[in-house]
């Protein structure tokens, strides 16, 4: 799972924690930086990216970043997240340079995560396998329940 | 002894109410309203008791909408479905929220909607000051940069091809320019679909800087399209000279939610949303599976321009401009020149089913114009799944795969019993639960499939 990257460009890592919570098992990187996440893309081009804005000073580095993100990283997919008085203003532009999805609370989070899961499941699709899965392998694939080792077992949730 | 309020004493009650209240009937027509409604709409509440409230209503004396017609509910509190909605009466009062609640009958159809109205949460004192907090004109000069920057990416002329399909693409755009309806592009992902949206948004805008927002429709679930498209029928921040409307692009509309359907519906019905609609699809909308009414609705409102995109594998005759007018992109963007590619690469090219469309072809080139060593990129520069695709093409199709479906159907059971097992770490009961089955039939199927032993004495027939 190497491809499930997130990385959190925020102040003091409260969000990085806050993400790590709601897309676990993919891995969370921190940056603290605009050079610290653009580092991190260029290491993970495919990531789910984070960018934090947290007040109007940082409104035009936040759109030269998501402008280079959506240029410079065509697989990667980055959200912005705001300050909740800054959102009304901030959206607009934030989405124009780039954002696919602009949230302000912890709230919003879990949904979110699931944007996230998207983009991943979505770069799967584009994987080029050097053998297409046969018919029996892509219905094995469809089936509830994961595979059958046990290793997801539930006995104790069911009973 | 209970005491029921009498139709008087509730109306009383509402008539003194701060926030505007007023009631809808099955006919849309408006049949109360109390005097803080009238105060906001501005009206004698004579003159608005008995009105039709339809969102097409005639213009007035002024050319302005009536009244009326801005406290019509959206289409589908009719359907049932309780729905707020912003509207703005006059800019002085800002925007407000109007909650609608459907009253259904014996027979569960809509006789009534009651409507409540309160301040929306964008309130404009919270906008200005935030607008202004954000230092407005430097976020407007930023955006105008960023949009000239990216305008001559879009130019008509950039939409390469010299076949039929492109030529008809090309006229098409310059048409969806000239006027204001929704467009739906339609094509294969990676065909350009976003290219071609923005080529119209730029052309459209002209000279002016307006805003173009991109909306994941595929990646975004139904709650949060639904609160992004809420919060995209408020004002646009387009720009102190701007005349022009926005474009809101729907990419993948054909995999929105059927839950956000109905919202984004009712916003391009009423015209709330300040911006014009171009979306995206793999397939046009009407050709989607299912009959849900708003889908049809909703491909309708959509599809008023449909442009087709062909996949690159039905117009190989644009390939080789196509792959120099990317080549070119790369020596601009780039030290290294090259001039072009020699007939045997363009011949692979050709040759090669682009499942990836445009994108692919354009990772395509950029490999090969890092690799490239001569002025002319060879075969051999382009990507090694080119020349493999073009040998498989070499020899014979391998043979459909074949299954035997008793025995399939068999493996396919067997593996939903180990798994259903496993996950119910060998509790049968609980596998039989997680199968639907009864524990009985289960054993029997175990037994059917030798996973257990027929003297096992667990095993009980049915």
């Amino acid at each position: 799972m190497t491809r499930r990257i997130c990385i959190v460009y925020d102040c003091d890592g409260d969000w990085a924690a806050a993400w790590r919570a709601v897309v676990e098992p993919a891995t969370v990187v921190e940056a603290h930086s605009a050079g610290e996440c653009r580092q991190a893309l260029a290491e993970h081009p495919a990531a789910w990216v984070a960018i934090e804005v947290p007040g109007a000073a940082d409104m035009t580095a936040a759109l030269d970043l998501l402008a280079e993100v959506e240029r410079g990283f065509p697989q990667a997919a980055a959200i912005a997240i705001v300050a909740p008085a800054l959102r009304d203003a901030a959206e607009l532009p934030l989405r124009e340079c780039g954002a696919r999805h602009v949230m302000s609370s912890r709230y919003e989070l879990l949904a979110v995560a699931t944007a996230a899961r998207r983009h991943w499941a979505r770069l799967g699709d584009n994987l080029v396998s050097d053998s297409p899965p046969s018919l029996r392998e892509q219905i094995l694939d469809r089936l509830p329940w994961g595979d059958s080792s046990g290793k997801n077992a539930v006995a104790d949730d069911l009973s | 002894m209970s005491h029921r309020p009498r139709a008087p004493d509730l109306i009383r009650l509402f008539d003194q109410a701060v926030d505007p209240v007023y009631v809808v009937d099955g006919r849309w027509r408006i049949v109360y309203l109390n005097e803080a409604c009238a105060r906001w709409v501005g009206r004698e509440r004579s003159a608005l008791v008995g009105a039709e409230c339809r969102y097409h209503s005639q213009l007035d004396e002024q050319g302005e909408v009536p009244p009326a017609a801005r406290l019509c509910p959206p289409p589908q509190v009719f359907g049932g479905e309780y729905a707020t909605v912003r509207v703005s009466m006059d800019a002085a009062q800002g925007n407000r929220e109007i909650s609608f609640l459907p009253l259904l009958n014996d027979d569960g159809d809509v006789s009534a909607v009651w409507a409540t109205v309160a301040a929306a949460h964008d309130a404009p004192a919270t906008s200005s000051a935030a607008v202004s907090a954000l230092d407005a004109a430097a976020l407007h000069a930023r955006l105008a940069e960023f949009r000239r920057s990216l305008a001559p990416r879009y130019r008509l002329e950039r939409l390469v091809g010299d076949s039929p399909a492109m030529r008809r693409v090309r006229s098409q755009v310059v048409a969806a320019a000239q006027c204001s309806a929704n467009v739906l592009i339609v094509g294969p992902p990676g065909s350009g679909r976003g290219h071609v949206a923005r080529t119209i948004h730029f052309a459209a805008a002209g000279s002016e800087s307006v805003p173009f927002v991109p909306l994941a429709c595929a990646l975004l679930g139904a709650e949060l399209l639904q609160t992004t498209i809420r919060a995209l029928a408020r004002p646009v921040i387009a720009g102190p000279s701007s005349t022009k409307r926005g474009t809101l692009l729907l990419n993948d509309v054909d995999l929105l939610p059927a839950e956000a359907r109905a919202e984004l519906l009712g916003f391009l019905r009423t015209g709330e949303l300040p911006l014009r609609v171009i979306a995206t699809a793999r397939q046009p909308l009407a050709d989607l599976p299912g009959d849900d009414v708003r889908q049809l609705e909703l491909a309708g409102e959509l599809s008023t321009l449909v442009i087709e995109l062909l996949p690159l594998a039905q117009r190989r005759e644009d390939l080789p401009l196509l792959a120099q007018s990317l080549l070119e992109e790369r020596n601009a963007e780039s030290g290294k020149q090259l001039a072009g590619f020699t007939a045997e690469a363009l011949e692979r090219l050709a040759h090669y089913s682009w499942p990836g469309e445009h994108r692919e072809l354009r990772e395509t080139v950029a490999h090969a114009h890092a690799q490239a060593s001569t002025p002319w990129i060879a075969p051999d520069d382009l990507p090694r799944r080119l020349s493999l695709a073009a040998d498989a093409a070499r020899h014979p199709r391998p043979s459909e795969e074949q299954i035997d479906l008793e025995k399939f159907l068999g493996e396919i059971e067997r593996e939903l019993i180990e798994r259903a097992l496993a996950r119910a770490r060998g509790n049968k009961t609980l596998a039989a639960k997680l199968l639907g089955m009864t524990r009985p039939r289960l054993y029997r199927r175990l037994v059917q499939l030798g996973l257990a032993e027929p003297e096992d004495p667990e095993v009980v027939f049915e």
